[in-house]
Order: C-alpha cells, then structure tokens, then sequence
C-alpha cells in the first residue's frame, strides 16, 4: 500500500460540462501536483465519466486523510456523508436561493435542503473552502471552522484547447456578437439582456448590426420568458438561443464575440466572465452578489439592473475602440489573479495546517504500523 | 451609474458619452410611444363584430361607431347626444342602429345589419306611436322569451335521467374495478400457492441433501481415490510431522488473550466461543483457562477425539455446516487458525456470512492464516500442505471481511523469522531483502460484528 497522503474528493453529482465536476477535476490535477494521492467520488457517475470518476460505494474512509466534499445543491447522501469517519473539508459553491424557482418543484426542494445541509454541517467539517467571497462570508456566518477563499474553479488549461468551427457559425458572420454563457435562469435575468437588446438596435450603433447569443440551456418556463421577450421586441433575428453547447465550439464563440454581457441577479462566482476575459472580450454586468468580487478591477459594473443601461453602455463600447482596449487589458490583469500557480501555493499552505490531523489519521487508520 | 472599480477606466467621460446615448433613447422611445399611440387609436375602430363594438366603454363605444358606419370622428354635439342617450339606459344597439340606418351611412358600404334594433330606434326616437311600437316588439321578444323557457324546461327535465345514467355509469365502473382487483387476488392467490409448493420441495431436497451429507461425514474422510490422495490418517501424520511443539502453538495463541480481553464486550464472555478447526484443542484450553466457553469443531475425528481426552467440548463436522446449524445471534466468538486458506472462495464467503449471521452485536472473528508478502511463505512454505488452495494476500482477506459487513477490523502481522536469523545488511536493498523474505510469515484479522 502507497505511504502518500490520501485527499479524496466527493460530488454528490456530476456530469459533463457541469461546474462543479469541472472544479473536482481542477483540484484533483492540483492535489495531484502537490503530491497527493486523489480520486473522485459521487453517486452513480455516468458512463462517459467512470474512467475518472468511481461510485461512492467504493470509497473507503479508512484510506483516506481528508476528504473534500463539494456543495452546491442539497442531496439525499448527507446519511452516508455523515457516517464517514474521516476529516472533512468543505467546498462550498454557493446554492441558487430557492426563491429562484417555482414553489413545490424538485430544484427549490433541493435548494432548501442544501441551504439546510450546510447550516447542519458545520460542526462535522475540519474546515471550508468558499470558491468566492460571497460564499466565504455565507460559511463565516455559520460558524464553519478554518475557512478560507480559493478560487478551485478556474482550469486555464481547458480554456486553451482546440476551438473548431462550429456548423452554426455562419449565423455570427457579419455581426457583433454580443455573448452570455449560462444556462436560461429566472436568477440570471436573460430577459433583461433581450430588452436591452432591443434598445440597442433603436440606437443604431456604427458598425455590424449586432446579435445577442445567449449559449446555454433553457429551464422550461424561463425559456418562455425570454422568447416572449424576444417576440414583443420583434428580435427573431436578432436573437439566438443556442441550448448546451460542446466547450470548443464555446471557445470558437467567445474567439469570435466583441462583448460579454452578464445580467444575473445572483451568482455563487460567474465563471463565464473568467473565461469571456481569458479569450479577451470586454464584460459588461450588473453590480450584484459575487460579481464585483469576481471581476476585481476589470470590467465594467453597473449599479442600476436597467437595460437601458447596458444598451447605452455597449452602443458606446461598439464605436469606441480604446475603451475596449482599455477593458481588454483590465481583464488581462484579472485572469493572473487565478493563475494556477498562485492558487496552488495557497491550496498547498491551508491544506498544511490541516498536517496534524491527517497524522492523527494516519494513527487511526494504523497503516504505518500493523505488524506487532 | 457605474462602479468606480477599474483604475484603467475615464468614468467622467463615460458616464457623459453613456448619459448622451440615454437620452437619445428617451427621445426615441417617446417618438416610438407616441406612434403606437396613433396607432391604437386606429386599431381601436378597427371593428371585427358587433360584440365587440357593443363591448366598448361609453366614449370609445360612440366614437367607434360612428367610424364603423360613419366612416369619421364624431362631431361634438352627436358626441354629447350620444353618451346622454345611453346614460339615459337607451342600448347599444338601438344606437348602432340608428347610426347604421342615418341618411349618410346608406350611402356607405355597410359590413353589418340591425334591422330589429333599428325599429327600436326609431320606437326611441317618436314620442306616442314609438311607445306602441316599442311595446309591439316587446310583445315579439315575448315569443322569443317563451321558446327559451321551453327549451330551459325540456333541459331541466333530463336532469334526473342523466343524474339516473351518471349513477349507473359510477356502478358499472365500481363492478369493473372490483372484478379487476378480484381477478388480480386470485392470480396471486395462484402465483403464491404454486411458489409455496417449488418452495417446499426445495427444503426437502435440501434437508436430504444435508442428510446425505451427514453420513458420509459421519464415517469421517471419504475413502482417498487417484485424484484425492488425502484422507484422515494421512493428514494426522503429515500435522504431526510438521507442526511445532505445543508450547510454541501455546506462545504463539497466547497473543490474543489481551486482544479478547480489549475488544469483546465483557457481557459476551459468558456466552460460547467456538473454533472452527480446533486441532488437538489448545486454544480451547487456553480459552477454558481464562474463563470463556469454548466449543470446538474439527472435521478429523482422532483431533475431536485427542480434544475430549483432554476434557475439551468438541464436535466432529464441517464448521460451515455447524454455524448454519446455529442460531442468530448466539456466539460470542468464531475463531479459525489456518482455515481459511483450505477453503474455496465460495465456501470463505459462506463462512462469513454465517459468521455473521451466528455472532452477537459486538461478537468477534479472528481468522489467522499465511502471509504471502514474505515471499518464502508465498513461494514455498505455503505449499508444503498439499491441501492449501492459494494465498490469501491480507488486502483481499480485509476486503472480504469489509464487503461481507464486518467493523472495526484490524490486522496484526505475525510471526517474523527470530532477530537473530534477520540480514545485517543495513543498505536499502538489504532491508528490502530481510522485510520480504523475513518479515511476518501469517497475519490475523480481527473483526466485530456491528454492535446495531
């Protein structure tokens, strides 16, 4: 049996293109260059990911030193969770507050009992990790122990592969794209991107007419929303809903957009606007939850959630190059702020203070000594 | 309008060139507005039927009427006319009408026809024959009235047969549902006899099975053939031949007395220990002698008799067969020392789950076999007994008992070759050396059962 430290990882979920099992692969590459042993675990891991990800029921708490347990909903496991007897570390990702989705459904079900969960657990965890400010203060607030701000999310590595040309891109042809990547949620308020969508085009900015692509899956009812909005506008054209799309097609967008906009009223971290300034487009958001956090000194935030003020803001920006320059460059600024290894150098010294207990550990797993 | 958060960024300026852009927006969206309006205004005469005129308030309801048959705004003074007309309780369609029917709009292309209403109109409009008239087709509508009436009534006199046919469809769909469900029971009802039946003569074949298995235990080892060259007597001698002195076997059991004495619960020392290949009964004597009680099984009959020579409770059979025999959750203990190596994995798993099943809440289970990470152990020792199937590396055994559902279990390396015999050999290599092919040559597992 190996004499290395065991730091294992538990996602209740995971599944291709999602964030939180992109993270768990980021801080198992991590882990892995500080020296530690690490797997994967969750509960039955679909197909294509069992080569990296193994079920549950095959992780062994004696054999492990710390586990790293992610959360970003609540699930039915915590039983199983809070039987384990080795030490645990928290990886909060922040919860979407339940009041973003209809009442009674299985999402804002979830979302109660995770804000539960994590209220619950904070005695049983040996520290935290918030992936952002906002949801460092949210464990503060609950007492967790040891908590510290690591930005476990940001793989520049797989931002820079390959990005072919996708068979939709001769819709971007001729226009300026404007780009927002994420799912269709009532939280990040794509209808105000449509609406200032439509004042955008009443401006008539100099240049190619413009295009909002929203990349990302519709939630059902929210999905209605935004095409509702699309129609009263009359943005047919103007407008393109593209559902999930795979990551170098995604790479080939943002290589080809002119702006990043985001409208989210609440956002955990907003890896998209990590990622829209890595492939250098300019951001424009609204000043809300973690996103002042995540842009640092880049980007442009503005106070008032108002449509009118993004179209106002980007008619600008299309005829105004410097000023786009001049975001690029802040933005080239803030991806260093994620480099990997700042990050790894931070992860290496708050999982150091961790030392004594994973040699209390060592003791009670009695590996290192069973021969009398 | 901006946080003030990028240092690279001329925020005067820009909130100037944004607030200029604003404001061409307002002016576009007031242009924008006041277009719709007009254009809402046109839509508003826009009429498609009659109800919809007549659905219109007041004010809209005359101006639209008088584009719809008209073709214009209303002037001031029809306007005024018009809304006293109907705040007066005179209807829409009288005033339709007469609009409809006025000397301007006949020379118009008309969409709709009021005659009815017209005549109502013009009973309006004539101070004495009007109140006839007005009456005369009050009498009409009468007639209209009655029919209704008779249709209503004819309605309401089906109510009780189609409240009759409603119950009866209620009672066929009560009898439709009884009889699926009766058939469901009697099918399972079916279904449960004939299992009962397979289950029945699968425990008597069983019980003859085990019957037959008894006899042939009874007369001891089967008679040795070409491919079994084993049987009782050979085994006897081969033990003799290669086991070490009793002191040494005592020595080397000694070793778990303090283990019992950590970890089995103190209420369980009272209750039977058994050991499942108990030999010539050392271990059973030195369990007697520390206060446990101490049964024994072993399947060669002269080790069973050499134990109740010596006073010791044992029993001549297969241990597998004895913990079956057993009840849950009677015995405090199962030991088994250099046993498990003589089994098949299928009949190492039986053992544990009947282990298992045998054990009391907090019971123990001590297996000690072969350790074949010292490789001589492994690669020679192990072999010397022709009736050993194969290692048993300590990762695997842990696992078994893991997966079968065993806690707490902890393994305890045995048996290395004396100090004196070790390598000197300091370098890196020569401690490798003297781990494999010195170290521990058998290894224990200690488990409990669960205590809930």
């Amino acid at each position: 049996m190996s004499d290395r430290i065991c730091i294992h990882q538990f996602a209740p979920t995971v599944a291709t293109g999602d964030g939180v099992t992109h993270s768990a692969f980021y801080v198992q590459k991590l882990l892995r260059r500080l020296g530690y042993q690490s797997g994967i675990y969750s509960h039955r891991p679909p197909f294509e990911l069992r080569d990296n990800v193994d079920d549950m029921h095959l992780f062994d708490d004696r054999s492990c030193h710390l586990l790293l347990v992610h959360h970003s909903m609540g699930h039915d496991l915590d039983q199983w969770l809070t039987r384990l007897r080795c030490p645990i570390i928290l990886v909060y990702h922040n919860i979407t507050p339940p009041e973003y989705f209809p009442e009674g459904s299985g999402p804002y079900f979830f979302a109660k009992k995770g804000l539960s969960q994590l209220k619950a657990w904070a005695d049983m965890c040996a520290g935290a990790i918030g992936v952002s400010e906002l949801n460092t203060t949210a464990l503060n607030d609950l007492g967790y122990k040891n908590v510290v701000t690591l930005p476990l999310l940001v793989d520049f590595d797989s931002l820079a592969g390959t990005a072919p040309r996708p068979p939709w891109a001769d819709v971007c042809a001729t226009r300026s794209v404007l780009l927002s990547v994420g799912r269709l949620a009532p939280n990040k308020r794509q209808d105000l991107l449509v609406d200032a969508m439509g004042y955008l085009l009443r401006l008539r900015p100099a240049g190619p007419r413009p295009l909002l692509f929203l990349a990302g899956n519709a939630n059902e009812s929210f999905g209605e929303t935004v095409r509702r909005r699309i129609r009263h506008w009359g943005l047919e054209k103007d407008v393109v809903i593209s559902g999930l799309i795979e990551d170098g097609h995604l790479r080939w967008l943002y290589q080809h957009s002119c702006l990043y906009w985001c409208a989210s009223e609440h956002e955990g971290f907003c890896m998209p606007l990590i990622e829209a300034q890595y492939h250098r487009l300019p951001v424009v958001a609204f000043s809300s939850s973690n996103i002042p956090d995540t842009l640092g000194e880049s980007g442009l935030i503005i106070d008032d959630p108002d449509p009118r003020l993004i179209a106002a803001t980007t008619a600008h920006l299309l005829e105004t190059e410097t000023e786009r320059q001049t975001l690029q460059s802040s933005g080239d600024r803030n991806v260093r702020r994620y480099d990997e290894n700042t990050l790894l150098r931070q992860l290496k010294t708050y999982l150091q203070t961790f030392d004594h207990q994973v040699a209390a550990d060592r003791d009670r797993t009695g590996r290192y000594d069973e021969t009398r | 309008m901006f946080q003030h958060n990028n240092p690279s960024i001329d925020y005067d300026n820009l909130e100037q060139a944004v607030a200029a852009r604003l404001a061409r927006l307002e002016t576009l969206s007031s242009e924008e507005q006041h277009t719709r309006s007009d254009q809402e205004h046109t839509a508003l005469f826009n009429i498609d039927t009659l109800e919809d005129l007549y659905a219109l308030d007041n004010e809209d309801f005359i101006q639209a009427a008088y584009h719809t048959f008209l073709g214009r705004d209303a002037d001031a003074e029809g306007f005024q006319h018009h809304l006293k007309l109907l705040e007066s309780g005179v209807s829409r369609s009288a005033i339709a009408a007469g609009l409809r029917y006025s000397r301007p709009a006949r020379s118009r292309p008309q969409r709709f026809h009021l005659r009815r209403a017209w005549l109502n109109w013009i009973a309006v409009r004539t101070p004495v024959i009007g109140r006839a008239l007005e009456a005369a087709l009050a009498l009409l509508t009468i007639g209209n009235i009655k029919r209704t009436l008779l249709q209503v009534q004819r309605q309401l006199s089906d109510i009780p047969r189609l409240r009759e046919g409603l119950m009866l469809a209620e009672h066929e769909q009560n009898r439709l549902r009884q009889d699926a469900i009766a058939h469901v029971e009697q099918s399972l009802a079916q279904t449960m006899k004939a299992w009962q039946r397979d289950f029945q003569s699968l425990k008597d074949e069983n019980r003859e099975l085990r019957q037959r298995l008894a006899a042939s235990s009874n007369t001891g080892f089967t008679a040795p053939t070409d491919d079994d060259p084993v049987d009782e007597d050979f085994y006897l001698a081969f033990e003799t031949h290669f086991r070490g002195p009793d002191s040494l076997i005592r020595e080397r059991l000694a070793f778990y007395l303090p283990i019992l004495e950590e970890r089995l619960p103190r209420e369980l020392k009272a209750a039977p220990s058994v050991d499942i290949g108990c030999g010539r009964g050392e271990w059973l004597s030195m369990l007697g002698g520390a206060g446990y009680r101490p049964f024994g099984i072993d399947l060669n009959n002269r080790n069973v008799t050499t134990c109740r020579e010596r006073g010791l409770d044992a029993e001549q059979g297969d241990g597998i067969e004895w913990l079956r025999s057993q009840a849950s959750d009677s015995v405090a203990m199962v030991t088994a020392f250099h046993v498990i190596e003589h089994l098949s994995l299928a009949a190492l798993n039986t053992l544990l789950v009947e282990t298992m099943r045998v054990l009391k809440p907090g019971g123990l289970l001590i297996v000690e076999t072969p350790n074949p990470e010292n490789l001589i152990t492994a690669a020679h020792h192990f072999y010397t007994d022709p009736t050993h199937r194969h290692p048993l590396p300590p990762t695997l055994c842990e696992f078994l008992l893991a997966y079968r559902g065993f806690a707490d279990i902890r393994s305890h390396r045995l048996h290395p070759v004396p100090e004196d015999q070790r390598l000197t050999d300091q370098t890196e290599t020569g401690r490798l050396c003297d781990t494999l092919f010195n170290g521990p040559r058998d290894y224990a597992m200690v488990a409990c059962k669960p205590q809930n």
